[in-house]
């Protein structure tokens, strides 16, 4: 590993997963009441209802960011220790 | 349509087939070779059992009827899982830590393995799950009777409200037997179920392509794409705004709470799970499985309503539409995947709760009324499994007679009260992940009360009126009481029922678990386990295997072993731990790894809160060590401060450092003093000891002395002793000065008289030989001193003067003056003087060279460091001035007062 990238590694690992936790908040904040009632208006994107294609997009976004993040935590997951303390 | 003749061997076949995957699987497992078994995507298809008949047929309904509403069931547990950092990680981490092998091992292990919770958390599952199962015996049973009888001409398939009961009880009975046979094959729960997950992995991959299927064959075979699929939706499906209501939130969340707390997710989620990382893929894959198999729930729905007649059942659109368009390929696809979705529920559902069943209903009841011979080998084994097998015809049996008993038709309307009734778990199940002193009857009080309003709201209103609750009591509340009615409960009403029943169940049972937990001061026991679930990231393994201590022979272990677990199986288990602990043969020695590694193995096969009572009766003496307890529990403070403390403690260390240099170089100096000064007293008391020695010696030798050699001796002998004496009184003096002990009285006093006193003591001891001359000479002062102990330090300073001065013509000159209201006496000598490598401590004890050099005349060499202190005593100053001449000039400093009557000056 060069030098740099030793250093940079927990500072990244610890941005990746405060990214995991946010993630589902940001879906549950898109997804409820009142952000949801902005898409549920008469209008078509492509013929399909507009809400219908805010849903399934927002849920397409949520599985691929998690694919993203998923991949990014990979190593994260096995330095442990999301709260500092003594790692086992 | 398709006839029963082909429908029925082809299902059988297909079941079949599923026997040879769980076969195949269960023997690779046993023989090591987990290889696909063990990857995450086996995995994550086996969590989306979550994806049942509810979602296969049931989405589409619940489609037909609201609209998008239907999506908000995959939703929550899509946020779940993509937020797995939260949640699941630490459930995993629990249950592969604590060996949990239920939800209901979960929750007791959690608070105190208490035995009582886990057989109320295995009630409400079982009773939550029975309209679960009713669900998938109702679609499996309706679609099989649509699939054999309807046709073109009849698409809408048999009215819902006539299942064929007949062929229900079969589909159930069959179902039983396929459990059986599947899933308790091994007593050991913790055990994984390879081959039961490899089967529900394959049925995972048919529904998905099946439903897949039927989707692109609506699209794209009935309508021309899915713009043209949309178009044919009546307005108010779709273009409601009211759809993101109280009942949205409720329903999203509910699934959210639903995915982790249905004791079949929990089994495949967190019990089956072989590796952590799993989970990783899992939080992506399973969304988008979820995604998937929604994908065209909304055109389904949709064509079916606009192209089949009205009447039609719209949770049997999937299987109608393709039977409309004559695609009989694909309805049997449909119908193979209607049936995988139910199969692998029902089997995983009834393997995960007669499991909780046996062991924290059944194994607790047997263990008090002795039912089972428990001294028979592997009589504790074959009960086991006997009751799983009575738990599993059991659990397929209640949900067969809610199927019969309850009103409602739709699908999801059966699940969402299943939902609803799981959801109880969750204040006691998070609670307890995150809130140290959540207890026991906490988690008793709020899941009781939260399950009693939910089957008084929910569960017993869902079989319609007058089956349990009379339609009076429905509609009047019991007896008439309005503020009892069901569903407006205390005068709430307009709310949607379940929106209602799980506002007030959850409420009040939140509200109690809170309130009793923080009434109810818990057992050592509850703060271990309490501390194992919310710390297990933070706590390392080894801090916490030394909190329950715990005596037990070892031969009542090995016995109660047998017991449960068969002698064979629990001979391998001691031998085993006997080889790890480095024993060539015999038994194991009993300490705490060993007792807490036994009930973790009686665990897996009749529960943690059991195996913990079994152990109990074996054990003598428990002590849980709260000291340490309340070490981990207060790691977090800890880390947070670690920092912090961190850096004061290197600054300190520096400044220490820094203070140690000083200190070793103090007291290697003072050391250096202290053992000059020892040798210097040691020699300085040895000179004149030896003299008194020998001379009292030659006194008691020598009989014929004459008188006046007697006399000579004599007196020799007391001179040394009062030069000891004085030495001693000295050493003493000096002491008790450099301690800050002595005290003289201070009054004010004439500093010409002590030292014209001095002076004229010491005239004589220069013998005539010696010049002093007193020159000027200070008129009229005063100070505050003790007049002894000043002239001490002038006797001192003169004959110290007068006696080390070598030179040709010796000179002492004494001068005193008062300047800047300073008294000063300067008393100077033409001597060889000081060298200049004593001069920073010729006031110290023994100086060196100087000290040698000049014990020899005053005997003591302790002189000038008594003056020295004396001065300082007094508030004043001795130092060594350079003074004119060769010789050594030193300056005695005291603060002078004012003098209110000047007296005349003394001659010289």
């Amino acid at each position: 590993m060069p030098p740099d990238s030793a250093q940079a590694a927990p500072e990244r690992s610890a941005r990746v997963r405060d990214a995991a936790r946010v993630l589902p908040l940001v879906g549950l904040f898109l997804l409820l009441p009142p952000v949801i009632l902005l898409f549920a208006a008469p209008a078509e994107v492509a013929g399909v209802p507009l809400i219908v294609v805010y849903v399934f997009a927002v849920w397409g976004a949520l599985v691929a960011g998690a694919a993203v993040l998923a991949r990014a935590l990979g190593p994260v997951e096995h330095g442990e220790a999301d709260e500092p303390g003594p790692s086992d | 349509m398709l006839p029963t003749e082909l429908i029925l061997p082809i299902a059988i076949a297909y079941v079949a087939l599923l026997f040879v995957v769980a076969f195949v699987g269960d023997q690779r497992a046993r023989a090591g070779r987990l290889g696909w078994l063990k990857s995450p995507v086996v995995y994550t298809l086996s969590i989306s059992i979550y994806c049942t008949s509810w979602t296969f047929y049931g989405a589409v309904g619940y489609a037909a009827r609201s609209g998008l509403e239907f999506a908000t069931i995959y939703l929550g547990p899509t946020l779940v899982f993509v937020g797995w950092w939260w949640l699941l990680r630490k459930l995993i981490r629990i249950g592969h830590a604590q060996g949990v092998s239920s939800i209901a091992d979960m929750i007791s292990s959690r608070y105190g393995k208490s035995t009582t919770l886990a057989a109320l958390v295995t009630l409400v599952a079982v009773v939550g799950a029975a309209p679960y199962i009713a669900l998938q015996l109702r679609a499996v049973t309706v679609s099989y009777q649509v699939i054999t009888s309807a046709g073109p001409e009849n698409p809408s398939g048999l009215p819902g409200a006539h299942p064929d009961f007949h062929a229900a009880l079969w589909i159930a009975a069959g179902m039983a037997l396929f459990t059986i046979l599947f899933g308790t094959r091994n007593v050991d729960a913790k055990e994984r179920h390879h081959g039961v997950v490899a089967a529900i992995a394959l049925e995972a991959i048919v529904k998905l392509v099946a439903l897949l299927a039927v989707g692109v064959l609506v699209v794209f075979g009935l309508s021309d794409g899915v713009a043209h699929s949309f178009s044919r939706a009546s307005p108010q499906l779709l273009q409601s705004a009211d759809v993101f209501g109280a009942r949205w939130v409720t329903t999203l969340l509910l699934s959210a709470v639903a995915v982790v707390c249905l004791p079949r997710e929990f089994q495949v989620t967190v019990v089956e799970n072989v590796d952590e990382r799993h989970l990783r893929t899992a939080s992506w894959l399973f969304p988008l499985y979820l995604l998937l198999i929604t994908l065209f729930v909304l055109p389904i729905a949709i064509t079916g309503l606009s192209l089949l007649p009205s009447g039609s059942s719209p949770d049997m659109f999937v299987l109608t539409l393709p039977m409309w368009a004559g695609q009989n390929a694909v309805a049997l696809l449909a119908f193979l995947g209607g049936f995988s979705s139910a199969t692998s529920m029902v089997i995983v559902a009834c393997i995960a709760l007669s499991t909780m069943i046996s062991n924290h209903l059944v194994m607790p009841l047997a263990m008090r009324f002795k039912w089972v011979p428990l001294y028979a080998d592997g009589e504790v084994r074959r009960f086991l499994l006997n009751a799983r097998r009575i738990g599993i015809c059991v659990m397929l049996a209640l949900g067969f007679v809610y199927f019969r008993l309850s009103s409602s038709d739709a699908l999801a309307a059966m699940g969402l009260v299943s939902f609803a009734g799981v959801a109880q778990f969750a204040p006691s199940l998070f609670g307890g992940l995150y809130w140290r002193n959540a207890n026991v009857g906490g988690a008793i009080a709020g899941l009781s009360a939260g399950t009693a309003l939910w089957a008084y709201a929910l569960f017993l209103p869902s079989f319609g009126p007058d089956v349990v609750l009379s339609a009076a009591t429905l509609r009047d509340g019991p007896l008439g009481l309005a503020l009892l009615r069901p569903q407006a409960l205390f005068g709430l009403s307009g709310l949607d029922p379940l929106v209602h029943a799980l506002f007030w169940s959850l409420s009040v049972n939140v509200l109690l678990f809170v309130v009793v937990s923080l009434l109810r001061r818990p057992r050592p026991i509850d703060r271990l386990q309490g501390t194992l679930f919310v710390d297990v990231f933070r706590a390392p393994a080894e801090a916490t295997s030394g909190l329950l201590r715990r005596t037990a022979s070892v031969q009542d272990l090995d016995a109660l072993a047998q017991r449960i677990l068969g002698v064979g199986e629990a001979q391998r288990f001691f031998a085993r731990a006997a080889r790890e602990q480095g024993l060539e043969r015999g038994l194991p020695i009993a300490d705490d790894p060993f007792i807490s590694q036994l009930e973790r193995k009686l665990a897996g096969s009749v529960g943690a809160a059991t195996a913990r009572a079994l152990i109990s009766e074996v054990v003598t003496v428990e002590t849980i060590s709260l000291d340490e307890l309340m070490k981990i529990a207060d790691e977090t403070r800890r880390m947070a401060e670690h920092s912090r403390q961190l850096e004061e403690k290197s600054r300190e260390l520096e400044a220490t450092a820094a203070q140690l240099r000083d200190a070793n170089a103090r007291l290697t100096r003072l050391d250096q003093e202290k053992d000059d000064f020892l040798s210097q007293v040691s020699h300085e008391v040895r000179t004149p000891m030896t003299s008194i020695r020998s001379f009292s010696q030659i006194l008691l030798d020598s009989r014929d002395l004459d008188g006046a050699r007697t006399q000579r001796f004599v007196r020799i002998i007391h001179d040394e002793s009062v030069r000891l004496t004085r030495l001693l009184d000295s050493t003493l003096d000096l002491g008790l000065l450099e301690r800050g002990e002595a005290n003289w009285p201070r009054t004010r006093i004439d500093p010409e008289i002590a030292l014209e006193g001095s002076i004229r003591i010491c005239e004589g001891l220069g013998g005539g030989r010696v010049a002093l001359a007193s020159e000027a000479r200070a008129v009229g002062a005063a100070v505050e001193a003790n007049e002894d102990r000043l002239g001490q330090v002038f006797i001192n300073l003169i004959s110290n003067a007068i006696k080390y001065n070598t030179s040709a013509s010796p000179r002492v000159t004494v001068r005193s003056a008062v300047r800047d209201g300073v008294y000063e006496v300067l008393i100077a000598d033409n001597g060889p003087g000081i060298p200049p490598e004593l001069r920073d401590r010729i006031f110290s004890r023994f100086p060196g060279g100087l000290a040698r050099s000049r014990t020899a005349a005053s005997g003591s060499g302790l002189g000038l460091a008594i003056s020295w202190q004396i001065m300082r005593h007094l508030g004043g100053n001795l130092e060594l001035v350079g003074g004119e001449g060769p010789g050594a000039c030193f300056r005695v400093t005291l603060a002078a007062m004012d003098s209110a009557a000047p007296r005349e000056p003394r001659p010289a």
